[in-house]
């Protein structure tokens, strides 16, 4: 039989929970931080949010982002950004465009004009164009929060459900623990706030916590058969015992997720990073956030059995 | 025993049923590239290019009679028959929310020609030219008009290379008393397009013209004068032409617009998503290549980590993506990008199952049970915690269905029915392939 993790594996995860603790403090700020910049208007934002005209162009020659900069400066458009897409062998770039005095159904073909005329001997080609009107715009801000209020409502209505008061306050913080966390990782790597991040960011509400029920399930499974035990154990043994089920798992997903990553392509890496990085916080707060966050309480104020 | 022959009977046809649905699930092509059969698989605009337009109806012109909802009601109408004569195969035309349109055109080869016969208003005018009075009369000394000076029975339209044209206000006649509208050569072997009108619109064109012989008509196309010919006779038969220096398409694209009828308001295109053929194709390579890799991993990894049961959680796996390609053919639903990403997503979740499972079963033995108690029990006791597991993912997939604009909705839909059908061959499959044999002295788990 191969394992992972032995079954008599016993990491004192509840004794060394001031570790996982002070780190997640610094996650949860860096979350509540992008979340301020967020709010405040200060952080990048997709053109679906924001905004604008993305052109997504492809070169059949070689070219350099100065050189591409300069045709577009030759014309009207000053102010723009322009990246580079990892591509081997070929020559794609994500230009972002600023405000311009033209409808917003023109600008992505005056782009393309302008790059042609300004590079006739390396013709660009449109790969994806995106115009947004801020009507459009103002209308997805606005669903977004929706889809995140009410997807955090849900999940409560459910752990609440499921769970004492206490298991839910838990897993609810939790959830919200890996939500900032993934954000603000996303933010300190300079992502800009778009549909597919925010897509990342509910898929991972909803996985994470998978992982937090079924430690929760098993902690209240001991409490069941054994009464007697010291707390503090019983929730370190919990989860031990689901340590390997939780590792397994993980691990199947992340292969598929790394697969996505390196060669799902451009238009869903930020989603697959997204989603990387929350497996790998989720299965971290399940281990070292939510269980313990329960036993530190009990702790604090004992829950009488 | 009598449930288990139903489930197994339910699974084999399920199974057959799945193959028949899907298959072919994508298009299948001969050596030369020509299309074979076409696939079963619905794929969204991001996966074979299209153009995604959302427009807004812009009612502030509106007359008082009509509301803005009418005035949508009427402009759909119109651009479904624009459209139509476009000729994008299974266009998507639809209201959404209060004032906007939603157009999808998957495969539309020359999107900007489409915006621009979705887009214009296409409102044909008949007005008399103002040849009484000097353009002069209305401008400052630079040679700019002066609105104020410009009285109400007077307007100045711009003509078709941009100069300044003086008209008379009223309206004579407009494309509303068209019945039909095509291409035809002049004498010099320019394009034209010649038009009929009802009989009604002939009578009144008819008078018009009987009434102002060797004076100017204008002929407005969305407040630009496109000709202003001098009327040689009256004009019976309800018969005429637009001149205008087209090129062919252009007069093709003229005629189609006014045989379809103009637009009640004008409209603003407020979001305009377009994906190339190219960036379509390498997203359905790229989505297929981390698939097949994905798959490829976790297959592996539990045949490696678990052995025959393993096996046993695979073969439940490629039952979940099986039924999930038919479910989606049958529900016609729209494979995305971010819908494979679903798919893939769905594929390691749903190995979370089987894992719960099997790592429950390991337990038991250990406990010292026998092999058939410990299976047993692994799938009654872990039934709860998946039960929890999915329940927490399909809340945020269906409150991303309820959100998603087209890409995201295609994810939260193969997220939701995937998820539901892994229940199914994670618990009920796999546990049917455990019970083929009644009597176990070891398991490979």
């Amino acid at each position: 039989m191969m394992q992972l993790i032995r079954n008599d594996m016993n990491i004192p995860f509840t004794k060394i929970r001031w570790i996982g603790f002070a780190f997640s403090a610094v996650l949860m700020t860096l979350g509540l931080y992008a979340t301020l910049q967020l709010s405040l208007g200060r952080a990048k934002m997709g053109v679906e949010f924001s905004g604008g005209t993305t052109v997504e162009v492809e070169f059949p020659k070689a070219i350099k982002t100065e050189e591409v900069r300069n045709a577009l400066k030759a014309d009207e458009f000053q102010d723009s950004s322009i990246q580079t897409i990892a591509d081997p062998g070929r020559y794609k770039f994500m230009l972002r465009i600023q405000a311009t005095s033209l409808k917003t159904s023109e600008v992505s073909t005056r782009v393309l004009q302008v790059l042609q005329k300004n590079l006739p001997d390396n013709p660009a080609v449109i790969l994806a164009s995106e115009d947004v009107g801020p009507s459009v715009s103002a209308h997805l801000r606005q669903q977004a929060l929706f889809a995140l209020f009410w997807a955090m409502v849900g999940i409560v209505i459910y752990i609440w459900w499921r769970f004492d008061f206490r298991f839910s306050v838990a897993a609810t913080l939790a959830t919200i623990h890996d939500i900032l966390a993934v954000l603000g990782i996303m933010y300190l790597l300079g992502f800009e706030m778009n549909l597919l991040l925010l897509t990342a960011l509910l898929t991972i509400a909803g996985y994470s916590l998978n992982d937090t029920v079924v430690v929760f399930d098993r902690i209240r499974e001991n409490l069941r058969h054994d009464r007697k035990a010291e707390y503090d154990g019983l929730v370190n043994r919990s989860i031990n015992e689901t340590l390997s089920r939780t590792i397994v798992t993980s691990l199947a997903t992340m292969l598929v997720v790394i697969a996505l990553l390196f060669l799902g392509g451009e238009v869903i890496y930020t989603f697959s990073l997204a989603m990387t990085i929350g497996l790998v916080i989720g299965t971290y707060s399940t281990i070292f956030v939510a269980s313990n966050f329960i036993s530190e309480w009990n702790a604090r104020s004992p829950v009488p059995r | 025993m009598r449930l288990r022959q139903w489930l197994t009977a339910l699974t084999v046809v399920l199974v057959l049923a799945s193959i028949w649905v899907v298959y072919p699930p994508f298009d299948v092509r001969d050596s030369a590239g020509g299309l074979v059969t076409r696939g079963k698989v619905n794929l969204g605009l991001d996966l074979q290019g299209g153009m995604h337009l959302k427009l807004e109806v812009d009612s502030s012109g509106l007359p008082a009679n009509v509301t803005p909802a009418e005035a949508r009601e009427r402009a759909l109408e119109i651009l479904r028959n624009r459209i139509d004569a476009l000729g994008v195969a299974e266009p998507i035309i639809q209201k959404e929310g209060e004032k906007w349109i939603v157009i999808q055109l998957p495969g539309v080869k020359d999107p900007e020609r489409a915006v621009s016969i979705i887009g214009q208003t296409a409102l044909l005018e008949f007005k008399m030219m103002e040849e009484n009075r000097a353009l002069t009369d209305f401008m400052d000394a630079d040679g700019n008009t002066v609105a104020a000076k410009v009285p109400p029975e007077l307007e100045i339209l711009p003509g078709k290379e941009g100069d300044p044209m003086l008209l008379q206000s009223k309206q004579l006649l407009t494309g509303a008393s068209l019945v039909d509208a095509k291409v035809e050569m002049d004498g010099y072997g320019r394009p034209i397009v010649a038009f009929k009108l009802n009989p009604e619109g002939g009578k009144r064109f008819a008078a018009i013209t009987g009434a102002n012989i060797n004076r100017r008509l204008a002929i407005i196309l969305d407040s630009r004068v496109y000709s202003a010919p001098v009327i040689k006779s009256r004009i019976g038969g309800g018969s005429g032409i637009i001149e205008g220096q087209f090129t062919l398409q252009e007069a093709k694209d003229l005629a189609l617009v006014l045989r379809a009828g103009a637009l009640p308001a004008p409209v603003n295109i407020i979001n305009k998503y377009v994906v190339g053929p190219t960036l379509g194709r390498d997203s359905i390579r790229k989505g297929k290549l981390s698939f097949i890799i994905g798959i490829s991993l976790v297959i592996l990894f539990m045949i490696v980590y678990y052995r025959t049961s393993g096996v046993v959680a695979d073969i439940s796996l490629a039952l979940n993506f099986l039924f999930l390609m038919a479910a989606l053919v049958a529900l016609h639903a729209t494979l995305t990008m971010p819908g494979i990403a679903g798919v893939i997503l769905t594929i390691g979740m749903a190995v979370d199952a089987n894992v719960l499972i099997f790592e429950r079963i390991r337990e038991e033995l250990r406990l010292g049970k026998t092999v058939r108690a410990a299976i047993d029990a692994g799938y009654a006791k872990a039934l709860s915690s998946i039960i929890d597991a999915n329940v927490t993912t399909l809340i945020t997939a269906a409150v991303l269905f309820q959100f998603g604009t087209g890409p995201i909705k295609g994810y939260a839909v193969t997220l939701t029915v995937g998820l539901v059908i892994s229940m199914f061959t994670a618990i009920v499959v796999s546990k049917l392939i455990f019970d083929v044999r009644k009597h176990y002295t070891k398991l490979s788990i």
